[in-house]
């Protein structure tokens, strides 16, 4: 019998599919819709199948089914632009002076304030980060992954994942003070 | 260190990744400058945060079942799955009537070696979590598809209760008896409980048994079964389910054991084929 064409399909489901916990929700916090984001992992493990003679063994697997989940998630809403994200945030040395402005708000430190935030307030804010930033930020807080791991998935260098976490993390941040303003939690 | 150098490791700091110089260094220089010790603050509640308010979301169990249809039809497709271990043990549909039964017999007589098989493969029921109606039903497409192998190959319930001696702590029944014979047999574990899969065919369809102990579903881990299926259960002694693919589960308990069968058969053409307190082929009483 033919025994390597029957061995990829077990590879597959033994190497690929136990991964989907980490595109599900990657795909989630992207579409911040289920059945889009039930489409896109699909649509990944069905393209990654048809490819899967192109993924060398004991390479990172995750990183290669991340790539092919990204690409489709530009395919299916960003394909306007592959441009990156909006404003260059990449300067490290803006970060010196931007903390200064912050510096003048109040109330953000207080531990009170956060924890007055509900899970649907952290979700949209993450949602609304411009997708360069939420990835990171996803894959790192979220999920957990080492910043080589996240530079391997995202293909870029350490010190651009570790810019963008730090950016991300500051938008983020401000978006959740707006709303704690608006739900009148801080001044 | 001055803030500029401290400002780029703030964030390796709150992920806490920095090397041990550097952490000291960072460590003496925000715990004398406020500004730099505000921010690194902030970063760091903004992490804690995220990390309490949007956690990991798995994948559901639908969606993960949904995977894996969809990668055993497109090897189905593609011919991956051409080889899968049971089609030699059942008539082709091609094959016609009067040639069937007995296409079927030469085709277990002959058509059955052991010696080029891939060595088994463990159940992943993990992928589809611990509800029980779930793992069967993606086993039993895992079966069709051949993604799951006996790890023992027999038609004789002897040798499945030998197989299964010692391995699990309930009885493990063989309740398929008319026109059906067995033909595998496959043991794991979820989460520490024992499981008993065995497969039969009858004419040309294939019937997967699911069989765990019914003690530990009812208390609820590592495996679990739906109220609402209970609940049936409870009320008529037997829950039923067709799904729009043709597929059907029946889930019933027999003494310590439950019981849980899927075929593409409707309702009616399942319940036929089952004989209810069978006769139990191994395992401890």
């Amino acid at each position: 019998m033919n025994h390597r064409k029957s061995n990829r399909h077990n590879a597959f489901e033994k190497e690929a599919l136990p991964h989907s916990d980490l595109l599900y929700n990657y795909a989630l916090r992207m579409t911040n819709n289920a059945e889009d984001a039930r489409d896109l992992v699909q649509e990944t493990y069905l393209k990654a199948y048809r490819f899967w003679d192109k993924y060398e063994p004991g390479t990172n697997i995750r990183a290669w089914l991340f790539r092919i989940l990204k690409n489709s998630y530009i395919n299916r809403y960003r394909k306007e632009s592959k441009a990156p994200d909006t404003v260059d945030f990449e300067g490290i040395q803006n970060y010196y002076p931007s903390i200064r402005d912050e510096g003048s708000d109040s109330g953000d430190l207080e531990g009170s304030v956060f924890n007055r935030l509900l899970e649907d307030d952290v979700a949209q804010a993450i949602a609304e980060l411009p997708d360069d930033f939420r990835t990171v930020v996803i894959l790192c807080d979220i999920e957990g992954l080492t910043y080589e791991e996240i530079a391997a998935f995202v293909d870029c260098p350490l010190g651009t994942v570790r810019s963008r976490l730090h950016r991300g993390r500051k938008m983020l941040r401000s978006r959740l003070l707006s709303y704690a303003r608006e739900r009148g939690y801080v001044s | 260190m001055n803030c500029r150098e401290c400002q780029e490791l703030i964030t390796p700091a709150v992920d806490q990744c920095l090397g041990d110089d550097d952490s000291k260094r960072f460590s003496a220089h925000v715990k004398a400058c406020a500004p730099c010790r505000r921010e690194y603050e902030l970063e760091r509640r903004t992490k804690v945060l995220i990390q309490h308010r949007a956690r990991m979301i798995a994948t559901p169990p639908e969606v993960s079942e949904a995977l894996l249809a969809m990668v055993h039809r497109e090897a189905e497709a593609r011919g991956d799955a051409s080889e899968v271990w049971w089609r030699r043990l059942v008539p082709r549909l091609s094959v016609g009537p009067v040639l069937g039964l007995g296409a079927a017999i030469i085709a277990l007589i002959v058509l059955w070696p052991s010696s080029d098989e891939p060595p088994p493969r463990v159940l992943q029921a993990s992928l589809v979590g611990p509800d029980i109606v779930r793992q069967s039903f993606a086993n039993f497409e895992r079966v069709l598809s051949g993604a799951i192998r006996p790890q023992l190959e027999t038609s004789e319930p002897e040798r499945v209760r030998t197989f299964f001696s010692g391995r699990t702590t309930f009885p493990v029944l063989v309740p398929l008896t008319r026109h059906c014979t067995l033909v595998g047999a496959v043991y794991n574990d979820y989460g520490g409980a024992p499981l008993a899969h065995t497969v039969y065919r009858h004419n040309d369809q294939i019937l997967y048994v699911y069989q765990a102990c019914w003690e530990t579903v009812q208390r609820g881990s590592p495996l679990v079964l739906p109220q609402s299926v209970r609940k049936v259960m409870d009320d008529q002694g037997m829950y039923t389910e067709t799904r729009a693919d043709g597929s059907t589960i029946a889930v019933w308990t027999d003494g310590t054991t439950l019981c849980a069968v899927v075929a593409r058969m409707d309702r009616e053409g399942l319940l036929g084929c089952l004989d209810i307190g069978g006769v139990p082929a191994g395992g401890a009483r």
